[in-house]
């Protein structure tokens, strides 16, 4: 028996302009301990469904739900119920690495206890120790993104919205993350991870959402989604290639 | 199309005046001439009463030293630079020399007429000395000071190291406060010998250091730096575009943030308070505190206008301390983490508005006892009692009712 999704987003339709929405009817959920991978070209409306989930933006019509309440229900439990990491780091010039955590800490409520061993453990995990003091504007760009992924992970949210999370990191960098993010699902957390490297994608995840033009064209397994493909044997990346070029046109209809 | 690189200084340069030129109508329609021209009779009216009745011993080469090495040592460049130009501009580096002289060029006239400005509100408190020098003597040394300067700051911007470029400044600095104390001691000659010597010595030093041809990032860093003054600056009147923040450690201000307690509701007044402490905001806030303090002090120490002066001059830091504040509400004012973090939005305001009462509070509250403990100890109660009513109404109540105010305003807009 299906258990009840974490992430529920029925029916969204929604962009920057009603008179020309970027997703339509775009429906999916994800359950928890389950890691979904959100795959689609460039301008397909991957951003534009984190942005809706985050409540950045207001759906033209349908419904994003996270644990069974949607944003305007109860803001402060349907934003403590995930963390996010945005595909460029967002972070505050006047603090340090150490800062940040202690930021996020705050702000999800994570006990004083397990902050100092959470934090600590991180700095480890992802060699950043030497640089804890740093100030976010002297770190790299793949530091910075690990500091992005650092403090997702110290809030220990029932959901991840990871966006393009392997840019710029370094080998160990990403070991860790998948490490961690492999570790949280089996904690029974659910990650939804948008990337364009399909080879881990298809390595770590359960399921995938294909979006093409605005459109999810497939989901599911890999089988399902070779079954959409049309071709039972191929691997995530060529049943994607067949998805999305079948129209001609790469980037696919927006409207 | 003028193509040439002058041409490009001056398009810059015309452009930028263009895109601030709005802003500056907001300021001047702001009242803020007004404001400094109070802050001028002021002053006007505390020097007037300090030249009349200036002590016998009083340092008058060591004061004059004072006042005037900033504005000596002080050699800006506006070189209009910007990060795209290290791509689009850096393959015509061999050609950058008119560019670059014309920057120098006007940074040393505009800081030159600063420094005679100083020089001349100087002179009246020289001639209460022994003037040694003829002050055309001293402003011809002030000029060839500047034009050493002008050079040595290019090649110190040329160096390769950041340390190597502060060490070389502080030597620059600490030659000059001497060189400067010098020309309003001793007969002229003497300083001009040791002018002489000093300069050998660091143009020498300045051999020493590895260098960049074309200091391409540095150049870029400070035109970025300029400009967020400009824009900090005009972010007190009025909607500014966000230019990122300078930052600076200040760990001896470290303690300020630890006293916030680890729990939830306070996340964004940690969050403040480290903005307040570490960016530009706390190193204004600083400079303008040890300036209230000293010169309230120093008003009050010498009763002019029966202590009115000082609580005039501490009730005007008070205002400005104000002003600058009210510029941290546009910090992270459109953070996307507002609208991820699990916290109610009206927690941002509150919070902000509680770091800068008490950041307000405590510099305000330092100019104060500077302000009407010597006022005190002369027995003039009225005005100290004056200074510390205004102080307290002024930084705990109205600053954080008008800044709640324009941050409701701000919120509608939005």
């Amino acid at each position: 028996m299906s258990k009840e999704p974490i992430l529920k987003v029925s029916g969204l339709t929604g962009g920057y302009s009603p008179r020309k929405p970027v997703l339509h009817d775009v429906t999916f959920g994800i359950q928890p301990g389950e890691m979904v991978g959100l795959i689609g070209l460039n301008g397909a409306g991957k951003s534009t469904t984190i942005k809706h989930i985050l409540g950045l933006m207001q759906p033209h019509s349908g419904d994003v739900r996270i644990k069974g309440t949607s944003l305007d229900d109860n803001p402060e439990v349907y934003r403590s119920a995930f963390a996010y990491v945005p595909e460029t780091p967002v972070l505050f010039d006047e603090l340090t690495v150490e800062d940040h955590l202690r930021l996020t800490g705050m702000a999800y409520d994570v006990p004083d206890s397990a902050y100092t061993k959470r934090c600590d453990d991180l700095l480890k995990e992802f060699h950043m120790n030497p640089k804890r003091k740093a100030f976010a504007g002297h770190l790299s760009k793949g530091m910075k993104q690990k500091v992005m992924l650092m403090n997702a992970l110290l809030a220990e949210p029932p959901l991840y919205i990871i966006d393009e999370p392997f840019v710029g990191l370094d080998p160990l960098g990403i070991r860790s993350l998948l490490e961690r993010l492999v570790e949280v699902k089996r904690k029974g957390a659910a990650i939804l991870m948008s990337s364009h490297i399909l080879a881990t994608v298809e390595s770590y995840c359960d399921r995938y959402l294909v979006l093409h033009g605005g459109r999810l064209v497939a989901s599911g397994t890999l089988e399902d989604v070779r079954k959409t493909a049309g071709d039972s044997a191929s691997s995530l990346e060529e049943a994607f290639y067949r998805l999305v070029i079948e129209e001609g046109d790469t980037n696919g209809p927006v409207a | 199309m003028d193509r040439s690189l002058e041409g490009l200084w001056r398009r810059r340069s015309a452009d930028f005046w263009k895109e601030a030129s709005p802003y500056i109508r907001y300021m001047l329609q702001s009242g803020f001439p007004a404001f400094l021209s109070l802050v001028g009779i002021a002053f006007l009216v505390s020097y007037g009463s300090f030249l009349r009745q200036v002590p016998e011993h009083y340092p008058i080469a060591l004061t004059g030293a004072a006042v005037l090495l900033p504005f000596v040592c002080w050699s800006p460049l506006r070189s209009w630079l910007v990060p795209a130009d290290t791509v689009f501009l850096m393959p015509r580096e061999s050609g950058m020399k008119p560019y670059i002289l014309r920057s120098a060029r006007r940074g040393l006239i505009v800081t030159s007429i600063w420094t005679a400005v100083v020089l001349i509100a100087f002179l009246p408190l020289y001639y209460k000395g022994t003037v040694p020098v003829h002050p055309l003597a001293a402003a011809a040394v002030l000029a060839v000071l500047k034009c050493l300067h002008a050079y040595a700051a290019w090649i110190e911007r040329r160096m390769t190291y950041s340390s190597a470029r502060r060490l070389y400044r502080l030597l620059r600095w600490a030659l000059t406060i001497i060189i400067l104390v010098s020309l309003f001691t001793f007969p002229l000659w003497k300083t001009l010998l040791f002018l002489l010597g000093a300069a050998g010595v660091v143009y020498a030093a300045l051999k020493l250091p590895r260098k960049h041809r074309f200091p391409w990032e540095r150049l870029i860093i400070e035109e970025a730096r300029t400009r967020r003054g400009y824009y900090r600056f005009f972010s007190m009147f009025i909607d500014v575009p966000a230019a990122g923040t300078a930052v600076a450690k200040r760990a001896y201000l470290s303690w300020l943030p630890s006293l916030v307690p680890y729990r939830r509701r306070s996340t964004y007044t940690f969050l403040y308070t480290q903005t307040i402490t570490r960016t530009e905001t706390g190193g204004i806030l600083l400079r303008l505190t040890g300036l209230g303090a000293l010169s309230s002090f120093f008003a009050a120490q010498s009763g002019s206008l029966n202590g009115w002066a000082a609580v005039a001059l501490c009730c005007l830091f008070t205002a400005v301390l104000g002003m600058q504040l009210g510029a941290v509400r546009h910090a992270h004012r459109y953070t996307v983490w507002q609208h991820v973090y699990p916290l109610p939005v009206a927690t941002r305001f509150q919070s902000l508005l509680r770091a800068a009462r008490t950041a307000h509070l405590i510099c305000a509250v330092l100019i104060a006892c500077f302000t009407v403990i010597p006022l005190a100890l002369q027995s003039l109660w009225l005005p100290a009692a004056t200074a510390a009513l205004f102080v307290l109404l002024y930084a705990a109540v109205i600053a954080p009712y008008r800044l709640s105010a324009r941050m409701a305003k701000e919120n509608e807009d939005d």
